[in-house]
């Protein structure tokens, strides 16, 4: 393994390849076709590079065999290569390659990038460079709202301060179970590399465990899928991330493969794909996506795994199974801690988010003693495009929380004036299992420079009629 | 339902309501002390977010209105009719004299179903009748209190219609919290609109297809030369009416140029907007003042005053009138296009 120094300042290549980007987009090419391109284009590179051409690819398939044409004939030859690349027999070739199409139309813009890749040192900090292009790339393409494809990306600052709560170690099973593009999985390899001088520190057969099965997860979309085994790849990440439905018979699969830790954002709304839950090991049988994800969750973890999950409000106080399913968290796992974000940090600008942190215990019963709550959201800057959300506003709470990965270390109850309180598991349970638990009060917007964006006050404005609306339709069905 | 009925006499041991006087004991700690604010229509559960503490005189009169886990809370003055029970853990507890404590035989009702049964208009309503209705302040007595009679169906019933009404008050609860959130933000979405509006946000989309629209400093040039020209028009105007003409030019350095504005301070605009005061593009003149040799004369004209004016438009169902000569009138008139600013006067303080 080749010791390499932390990225840099972007190289050449690097820049030359969103010079490029912001040509394309003129032409109406999107971030998401232009990474998928990418995504394409690299992994030949990269088997080539990697020496694993031969177990892999036939010669007609190669990387050089796109470099020796030029100008019709190559782009020809590179829309029947993704073609045949699709039908491969190799499994992870075929992950990749399976449905795709080119969205290049001018032969000089595949030679540009074909001669951009060819002129890359594989083995440099310019690869490394390439990795953060391809987040930052797929950030982009988050931020383009219409897109949708920002339900597939969780914010960096929160991906890094969870993975520095859960403090992920050498040699334990990580999962994602709603893996978007990979970004915890890989934020939770950085963190494990730079605690071991980039595996360097481990023996030669834990630096391989690390490499082919410490991340492991499942991703439903095939597009997205994709993008998350390249952006893996980049990252000399080869685990198992499964395509499938968490939330379906494959889920209770994936859940055999217990974890160690658990890190998932799972998808907002419930229009996503997938339709109702049809796992039959559920206790708690649930058409609310995000609920029904706790419970697999929970159920995946070792008996002393731990877990971060991103939740909206109504996983923390919706009445009926969603009460039920607390509880059984409650029972069943230490809820130690929980963070209430601010809005406007995701793609859908109104949410209101929340982590929860949580510990499996060893037993099954009153495992939760007490939970402590952070409020991030009283009187937090208005997040957006004006105010953008940084690692830095985590300071306060990644100190409060402590350096025990579950949440043991000494804490104290900052009042009824501060952001950080506790609340006993008896607190919890006169207030019917609700975990909507806010003390601060809020000083209402008066400056302009804390208004919220129009479209972000729309979102919330809709969130709380359809709260109420889904109160009311409750109450109409146990009426009924 | 055919439910045998009790009263509550019949069905506790003890109806009494809180001493008065206790004033003198209020403290910062020790027992809570209950009042009416403590209860509320939504639901039987205190709400104890404010709640007073006192340290109760010793004796029997403090022992008297001491409560217990299953004693149920109701007003009855002022407010009537709001309910709580006492849950457990609450440690030393008394009422105020405008609630009413009552505590229940063990095994008649189960205190839940009893204060739902309280709190159902029906019931209640029936025996508030009985109290003189329309009065400023009515209040139920404890001997009406005792009268009151209540469904006793059998133990298991009561059970379940607990569970239903904790369960469907719950999402009346949780519909209404989200309800009174909305007209907050809906004022704060018209304040947000406003600012991206002056940003520029709103019309971002506008200006990158149209690149090539006139910048907003051409069209202040424009408006600079037009007030200059309609000033010099007045001038002269004012000559002619003094049947004079002016001799040379001079009179043309009069004219007050308006400064332009100083945009260090001021936010950043859009490439084609700018800055401008407000007199550079328009003129601003204050009201016509009423006083009372103007309050009627020979030509009563309609004019807008602060109760007039709102943000989102202009009343004009109670518009008053003044005299105006024609002179004034032909100054004061108001234009379609106008902008009216309230400048002064709150408009509670207006007759």
């Amino acid at each position: 393994m080749v010791r390499r120094p932390m990225a840099t300042a972007t190289t050449d290549i690097v820049q030359k390849l969103w010079n490029l980007c912001t040509l394309l987009r003129e032409d109406g090419v999107t971030y998401h076709q232009y990474v998928t391109e990418l995504t394409y284009l690299l992994f030949l590179k990269m088997m080539k590079e990697q020496k694993r051409e031969d177990c892999v690819l036939p010669e007609k398939q190669r990387w050089d065999s796109l470099v020796k044409r030029e100008g019709v004939e190559q782009l020809e030859h590179y829309r029947q290569l993704l073609l045949d690349l699709g039908k491969s027999k190799n499994k992870l070739v075929k992950d990749i390659y399976e449905g795709a199409q080119t969205t290049v139309k001018h032969p000089k813009t595949l030679g540009a990038l074909v001669r951009h890749f060819d002129e890359l040192s594989w083995f440099s900090e310019e690869r490394e460079n390439l990795g953060d292009l391809y987040e930052g790339l797929l950030q982009k393409n988050a931020n383009e709202v219409k897109s949708g494809a920002g339900q597939y990306f969780t914010p960096r600052p929160l991906v890094t301060a969870m993975v520095q709560c859960l403090k992920p170690q050498p040699g334990e099973l990580v999962q994602d179970p709603a893996a978007g593009t990979a970004g915890f999985l890989i934020e939770a390899d950085r963190f494990i590399k730079a605690n071991t001088d980039n595996l360097f520190d481990l023996p030669a057969g834990k630096q391989e465990f690390q490499k082919r099965q410490a991340f492991y997860g499942m991703e439903l979309v095939d597009e997205t899928r994709r993008l998350a085994l390249m952006n893996l790849l980049l990252h000399d990440i080869e685990g198992d991330l499964r395509a499938g439905d968490t939330l379906s018979p494959q889920g209770a699969e994936l859940a055999k493969t217990k974890a160690d830790v658990i890190l998932t954002n799972p998808p907002f709304g419930t229009k996503s794909g997938g339709g109702r839950p049809t796992r039959d090991d559920f206790t708690f049988p649930t058409s609310n996506k995000q609920l029904a994800f706790i419970e697999h969750v929970y159920r995946a973890l070792k008996p002393g795994g731990r877990a971060a999950v991103v939740v909206p409000d109504n996983v923390l106080f919706e009445d009926g199974v969603g009460r039920q399913i607390r509880a059984d968290l409650m029972d069943k796992c230490d809820l130690h801690t929980v963070l209430r974000l601010p809005t406007g940090i995701f793609y859908a600008q109104g949410v209101k988010t929340n982590v929860l942190f949580f510990t499996r215990g060893a037993t099954d019963k009153g495992n939760t003693k007490a939970t402590w709550f952070f409020d991030m959201r009283a009187n937090m800057p208005a997040f957006g495009k004006r105010t953008p959300f940084t690692l830095e506003h985590f300071a306060e709470f990644l100190k409060a929380y402590g350096e025990d990965a579950n949440g043991k270390s000494k804490r104290k109850d900052q009042g009824e004036e501060g952001r950080w309180r506790k609340f006993t598991r008896e607190a919890i349970k006169e207030r019917n299992d609700n975990l909507d638990v806010a003390w601060m009060k809020d000083d209402s917007h008066t400056d302009a420079d804390d208004l919220p964006e129009p479209e972000v006050v729309l979102a919330q404005i809709r969130e709380k009629l359809e709260g109420a609306l889904a109160a009311i339709s409750a109450l109409e069905q146990s009426a009924a | 339902m055919s439910w045998p009925t009790r009263t509550l006499q019949e069905l506790a041991t003890l109806v009494t309501s809180g001493s008065r006087g206790w004033g003198e004991y209020y403290s910062d700690e020790g027992a809570l002390f209950l009042r009416v604010g403590d209860l509320n229509r939504l639901s039987i559960e205190l709400d104890l977010r404010s709640v007073a503490h006192v340290r109760p005189p010793v004796g029997a009169e403090g022992a008297r209105t001491m409560l217990q886990e299953g004693d149920i809370v109701m007003s009855i003055t002022a407010d009537v009719g709001m309910v709580g029970v006492v849950p457990s853990g609450l440690g030393d507890a008394y009422v105020n004299q405008h609630l009413a404590l009552v505590r229940l035989k063990p095994e008649s009702l189960l205190p839940r179903f009893a204060a739902y049964a309280l709190l159902n208009p029906e019931g209640l309503q029936r025996a508030v009748q009985g109290i003189a209705y329309g009065a400023t302040k009515a209040s139920l007595s404890l001997s009406q209190l005792r009268e009151l009679r209540l469904p006793v169906p059998p133990i298991e019933v009561q059970r379940r219609i607990v569970a239903k009404l904790d369960e469907m008050l719950a999402k009346t609860r949780a519909a209404r919290e989200q309800l009174e959130a909305v007209p907050a933000l809906v004022e704060q979405y018209r304040q947000s609109v406003l600012a991206a509006a002056f940003r520029g946000d709103l019309t971002a989309d506008w200006r990158k297809k149209n690149p090539d629209v006139e910048p907003a400093s051409k069209l202040l040039e424009r408006i600079r030369i037009e007030r200059r020209q309609k000033w010099e028009a007045a001038e002269l105007a004012k000559f002619k009416a003094k049947g004079k003409s002016p001799k040379d030019d001079k009179w043309k350095s009069k004219y007050v140029e308006p400064e332009p504005v100083d945009t260090s301070d001021l936010p950043e605009l859009p490439p084609t907007w700018c800055w401008a005061r407000v007199d550079e593009a328009g003129q601003v003149d204050l009201g016509r003042m009423r006083s009372p040799d103007n309050h009627s004369g020979a030509n009563n004209k309609p004019y807008l005053r602060v109760k007039n004016v709102y943000e989102d438009r202009i009343d004009t169902s109670d518009v008053m009138t003044m005299h105006f000569s024609e002179e004034e009138f032909d100054f004061y008139r108001l234009i379609a296009g106008d902008v009216l600013l309230n400048e002064g006067q709150s408009r509670e303080l207006e007759s």
